[in-house]
């Protein structure tokens, strides 16, 4: 592999041309200018000594006996190795020269012999610092293009963060009962094997009571679990059928420890044919958006515009003109009119540092889009705000 | 056979009060609701040992509900019985001593136990 050779830390130029007076005449110009200089006498040899060393750049010259100086440039600019080099032409005025072909061949600039000393120190130190800067620009978005994957991926660990913790006080209530069921019957039976006494009526009363308890609680379980595999199916990020109101009912079954004590969810969706979406997807957008709603009606009560125990969420779910309309409605702050064309912006926030990516809502446009729909936003400060995400009912 | 304590367990979730009331009716003097309003009336009408609350309810906190009591009557032992025992409301009520003590759930039974025999022999 060819490495960059900057062993004196200084730029290297290779000059390849076939007439030795101009080589010498470039050389001693060159090593003036303070750049190490490295000479190939034909195509052939040029495209041996980028591949044992890789220049700064490279002064081409067009007509050489064998492989001429278009060809050596496609071929290095067809490698990805050594396509970064910039070339330069050299041309003397009275040969033939066609600059749309050196162009094309891929030459960033051509010089014309006989060489001036200022325009060839000008030239060649432009490209050479063009290169840099392209070469820092692409390391700068290559960059970011890791970090916005980080941060998309911090997205996705803090939804599981919240579908986990969701999942696991959702179940602990039941298990709560039913432990103290389970031990309750356990004492009722010790006692009755003990005491050798026959079971009374208090106890077959209790005995009816805990059982319907544990059923209960065994049923409210498996509810739970069953709301769950629309995120552990392996097919939830394919396209498949499903069923809006079960995905919904998925999401409220998750958020419900988040939202029970503060807000109450109305819902009200019509009948609507199986949808074609990624389930587990849409359920992530409607987790999401009450997550939001749950948030904007917090900061509502705490700025005072709407009395606590009062926060609302309505979901509305309808059919028309061959499209599902989905409207998530709250009572809570709003958002105000200047930002509001902001909120789809990736990485935009209002929330305090640590609180949240401003990932949510550009992933859930993303996902919208994905599924050839829209999502936009109405609101009034003060007073709510309304999601609207309409979904063509054929699917994609 | 000396009383038993007397116990006043609040829960929004009714199936939790009555498997705890069938659980302790043999040990304890069992009373529970799920009302936080009533409970702060139960306390006003006397004879509470020991109040056991949920946290997450509609109307109040089980911290807020503890608050209201201690005014009423500081010497009941006041236990949180709750699923969210890293809330920060629930912390800050353990340090300041609105709440004697956080069990977590599902119920450690003799955990509870332990708690109320010394609350009651202490206060003899």
């Amino acid at each position: 592999m060819a490495t960059t050779d900057y062993s004196e830390n200084k730029y290297s130029v290779l000059i390849a041309d076939d007439n030795q007076n101009n080589l010498k005449v470039l050389s001693t110009m060159l090593e003036t200018l303070g750049y190490r200089v490295r000479v190939a006498t034909s195509g052939e040899l040029a495209i041996q000594s980028v591949k044992s060393m890789l220049p700064d750049l490279i002064l081409l010259d067009i007509h050489m006996p064998g492989i001429d100086g278009y060809e050596v440039c496609r071929t290095l600019k067809s490698s990805d190795e050594f396509k970064d080099v910039p070339v330069i032409f050299l041309s003397a005025l009275s040969e033939v020269f066609n600059k749309i072909e050196a162009f094309k061949a891929g030459g960033v600039d051509y010089i014309t012999k006989p060489f001036e000393f200022e325009e060839v120190s000008i030239r060649i130190e432009n490209h050479i610092k063009l290169k840099e800067k392209t070469l820092m620009l692409q390391q700068a978005l290559t960059d970011l293009q890791d970090k916005e994957g980080m941060l998309i991926q911090s997205e996705k660990m803090a939804a599981l963060g919240l579908l986990t913790s969701g999942v696991a006080h959702e179940i602990n209530n039941p298990v709560n009962f039913i432990t103290n069921s389970v031990s309750a019957l356990e004492d009722r039976i010790n006692t009755t094997v003990s005491e050798n006494r026959p079971p009374d009526e208090e106890m077959a009363e209790d005995f009816n009571k805990l059982f319907s308890n544990i059923s209960t609680g065994l049923m409210q379980i498996t509810k739970i679990v069953h709301s769950l595999r629309l995120y552990s199916r392996g097919d939830s990020d394919k396209m498949t059928n499903a069923d809006l109101k079960e995905i919904i009912n998925s999401a409220l079954i998750i958020m419900h420890h988040r939202f029970s004590h503060r807000v109450v969810i109305e819902q009200n969706i019509s009948t609507i044919p199986p949808i074609r979406c990624q389930p587990g997807k849409l359920s992530q957008i409607i987790i999401n958006l009450i997550s939001n709603s749950i948030d904007a009606i917090g900061e509502a009560i705490t700025a005072g515009t709407i009395e606590e125990d009062t926060g609302r969420i309505i979901i509305t779910a309808d059919v028309m003109d061959r499209q599902v309309n989905i409207n998530i409605t709250d009572n809570g702050i709003g958002i105000d009119s200047s930002i509001l064309n902001k909120v789809f912006d990736p990485f935009f926030t209002t929330k305090v540092v640590g609180r949240g990516t401003g990932l949510g809502l550009s992933i859930c446009q993303s996902i919208i889009s994905e599924h050839n729909g829209s999502i936009s936003i109405d609101s009034t400060p003060g007073k709510g705000t309304t999601v609207i995400i309409i979904l063509p009912l054929t699917g994609v | 056979m000396e009383d038993k304590a007397v116990v006043l367990y609040i829960d929004d979730e009714n199936l939790n009060l009555c498997a705890f009331e069938i659980l302790f009716r043999k040990t304890l003097n069992v009373h529970t609701t799920i009302d936080t309003d009533e409970a702060v009336e139960m306390v006003r009408d006397g004879k509470i040992d020991v109040i056991i609350t949920d946290q997450m309810m509609p109307v109040m906190t089980g911290v807020e509900l503890l608050k209201k009591i201690i005014e009423i009557d500081n010497s009941i032992l006041r236990i949180i019985h709750s699923g969210y025992v890293d809330d920060p409301e629930i912390q800050q009520a353990y340090e300041d001593g609105t709440a004697h003590y956080v069990l977590d759930k599902p119920l450690d039974k003799r955990m509870m136990l332990t708690a109320i025999n010394e609350h009651i022999n202490n206060k003899e």
